[in-house]
């Protein structure tokens, strides 16, 4: 598409062909029947009372309407032959949806299986390249460095050698026998903060601290700063190394904890952290369970409470340019504490509303649990797929703000967010209160997520982004399902900046432009939510 | 153990988590943006024919770092022209590389131009278009570039 972007799923999909197809074949049955049933009353005929009593005035006449009565309802080009071929076709039909679905499902099978076996041996492999020296680690950077996983402990390594002084040597002795993690050796390296770790990135680490790049430039190099460049560029410029790193988590982490919980201490964390993890969401449930250990991840509950007495008329969004501006208006973190939460009410021409929920991303990044819950923890039970503390938020939110049970609800979020909305969208508890017909995310790795066909969903994805690919599968080809993915390597240049809002809006802005037939049909749809003014109530979203 | 929960912690990143951050191929910022902010503001707000200009800037990992807004003009001035120095003189902050800058341009509450007239397929201009149009960054301005 000369826009940029690539549409997979929704109503234009080949997806929804299939499903065509499935109901092509379904009519064709069903005349089938029909003809069969015609056949027989026609065949019938034949013998029927009066026919045959005129058959004594004119015997020959006889014989030859029951020749051509038996003929059209049973001879081979008949009624009964006729039914018998559509249901045929229809059979074939079914049976060749069929064979291109599970086709489909054994490839998506085959590649998990090879990305978990991949994840496995890049675990272990971690370990055994930390041990042979600057030159190996950084070359097994040049494969690993996107994962950051693998990119602390190497990071820790080069600095170790390269400064050859004794308290690196230390932290690296510390951190290799276990007494120290990775991150504490890097944090105490640089003195640097371990949320500034997490968020920042390795590039961003430099630039947060005044004196590491003096302490890269003493030792004459940069080989940090090149991972942290290098693992950006390499994640920017193929995108797939996320996609088979996170498909294969299950893997990974199997590989990247075997030598620490198979040996020691660590097998007796293996039946609190219920390990090896089978799937992607027991993975990320392993990752709570080791994380709980040390009093982490721990989600609780949370409430929402109006920020405003009253809603207040303002524009609201008229598009899909207009959800990411939405979006970018309840991204920031409310300076007394907990995250925003917009619950629009749209007044509908006919009487009635519809709603649309705009849910942020993450806005903490302390692995431990803060009064804020779009943080890290919830991340991770999101993606465990866990009912979460904001969720219960969110619901709280909605009650109050008065949407009733029969009124449609859009859920809308970016990264975080959109999680948020798809899990609450695929849990049966909170569809049975309310009627989610629409979910849009962007940048959000949702494909897990088991969203009802009734529930219409844009997922708007850069390609750069790491982020919505962090589940290692891609989002569902399904008639309900329009995934617009666009390339932004025209745009920007980090893996960091195709994952902004701001960008997310300007990509919405080419989606509403867009004549792909499965985005009309979307927008279609939607335009009860998209009326371009609402009333918006304020909510703040705090953990207990 | 611990060792065990640094790699649970950083692997989470790859599972869970908003992983962007760093920005590779880019000068580092020299001043905060908090600081330099007010400043390039005020360079806007001078520009000939710019009335007022409301901007903001969004610099964290989620919601991305740009720089929004609106910009007011007199009437009778050539938006379209005055709309690219406006973009110049953005793209010489100096807080951070902005990845996108939408900024539009309205006289009397009726927009006028926004970043489509200066060809953009949207009304916002990304980081790689700004470095093609006004030169790497930190720019120098609208009289450098003239």
């Amino acid at each position: 598409m000369g826009d940029g972007l690539s549409v997979r799923g929704g109503a234009g999909s080949l997806v929804a062909e299939y499903e065509d197809m499935v109901q092509v074949a379904g009519v064709l049955d069903g005349v089938g029947d029909e003809l069969r049933a015609l056949s027989g009353a026609a065949a019938a005929c034949a013998g029927d009372g009066d026919l045959l009593a005129g058959g004594v005035l004119s015997p020959g006449t006889l014989a030859a309407a029951t020749g051509h009565i038996v003929a059209a309802a049973t001879g081979p080009n008949g009624l009964l032959v006729l039914s018998v071929r559509l249901e045929a076709n229809a059979v074939w039909v079914r049976a060749t949806v069929h064979v291109y679905e599970a086709f489909d499902a054994a490839q998506a099978a085959a590649l998990e299986a090879m990305q978990d076996f991949a994840g496995f041996g890049l675990g272990l492999a971690a370990w055994g390249l930390a041990g042979v020296g600057l030159v190996a680690v950084t070359g097994a950077a040049a494969v690993a460095v996107p994962a950051a996983a693998v990119a602390a402990p190497v990071v820790v390594m080069a600095a170790a050698v390269r400064r050859g002084g004794l308290e690196a040597g230390a932290l690296l002795s510390g951190a290799l026998s276990g007494e120290l993690s990775w991150q504490e050796a890097l944090v105490r390296l640089h003195g640097l903060r371990r949320e500034q770790l997490i968020v920042g990135g390795l590039q961003d680490v430099q630039a947060a601290l005044p004196g590491v790049g003096d302490w890269l430039s003493e030792f004459g190099g940069d080989v940090a700063g090149d991972l942290g460049a290098m693992a950006q560029d390499t994640l920017f410029e193929h995108p797939w190394i996320t996609d088979t790193l996170a498909g294969g988590a299950e893997g990974l982490l199997t590989g990247l904890a075997a030598p620490l919980l198979m040996t020691g201490p660590g097998r007796r964390l293996l039946p609190l952290v219920g390990w090896p993890p089978a799937t992607y969401e027991d993975a990320v449930a392993s990752l709570l369970a080791a994380g709980g250990t040390a009093g982490w991840f721990r989600d609780g509950s949370a409430r929402a409470t109006q920020l405003t007495a009253e809603p207040r008329e303002a524009a609201s969004p008229d598009g899909i340019r207009g959800i990411f501006l939405g979006q970018q208006d309840v991204s920031a973190p409310l300076r007394d504490g907990g995250a925003r939460l917009h619950v629009i009410e749209v007044p509908q021409p006919g009487g009635g509303s519809a709603w649309m929920v705009q849910i942020p991303g993450t806005q903490e990044w302390s692995p431990e649990a803060s009064a804020n819950p779009a943080d890290l923890t919830t991340n991770l039970h999101l993606m465990a797929q866990n009912q979460t503390a904001s969720m219960a938020a969110i619901e709280s939110a909605m009650r109050q703000a008065g949407v009733g049970a029969d009124d449609p609800v859009m859920l809308t979020g970016h990264s975080q967010g959109g999680i948020t909305a798809a899990s609450l969208a695929s849990d049966d508890r909170f569809t049975s209160r309310y009627s989610v017909t629409h979910v849009v995310t962007g940048g959000s790795p949702v494909a897990r997520f088991d969203i009802p066909d009734s529930v219409q969903v844009l997922s708007l994805e850069h390609h750069q982004d790491p982020v919505p690919r962090l589940e290692g599968q891609a989002n569902p080809d399904r008639s309900n399902w329009t995934t617009v993915t666009r390339d932004v390597s025209g745009s920007v240049s980090d893996p960091g900046a195709a994952h902004g809002t701001g960008l997310y809006a300007e990509s919405g802005q080419l989606v509403d432009g867009s004549s792909d037939a499965s985005v009309t049909a979307f927008l279609d749809s939607a335009r009860p939510f998209l009326a371009g003014q609402g009333l918006v109530h304020d909510y703040r979203m705090e953990r207990r | 153990m611990r060792s065990t929960l640094a790699g649970v912690l950083t692997a989470s990143l790859l599972l869970a988590g908003c992983a962007g951050g760093g920005r590779a191929e880019t000068p580092q910022p020299t001043v905060a943006a908090s600081e330099a902010f007010p400043e390039v503001q005020r360079d806007v707000a001078a520009l000939p024919g710019v009335l007022d200009a409301d901007l903001t800037y969004t610099d964290d990992v989620t919601r991305g770092y740009g720089i929004s807004g609106t910009v007011t003009l007199a009437e009778g001035v050539d938006a379209v022209q005055v709309l690219d120095d406006v973009y110049a003189t953005l793209w010489t902050f100096q807080g951070f590389e902005p990845a996108l800058i939408r900024v539009v341009a309205e006289v009397d509450g009726v927009q006028v131009a926004t970043a489509q007239d200066l060809g953009s397929p949207t009304d916002g201009l990304a980081q790689v278009p700004l470095r093609e149009r006004y030169g790497p960054w930190p720019g120098a301005g609208p009289t450098a570039r003239a």
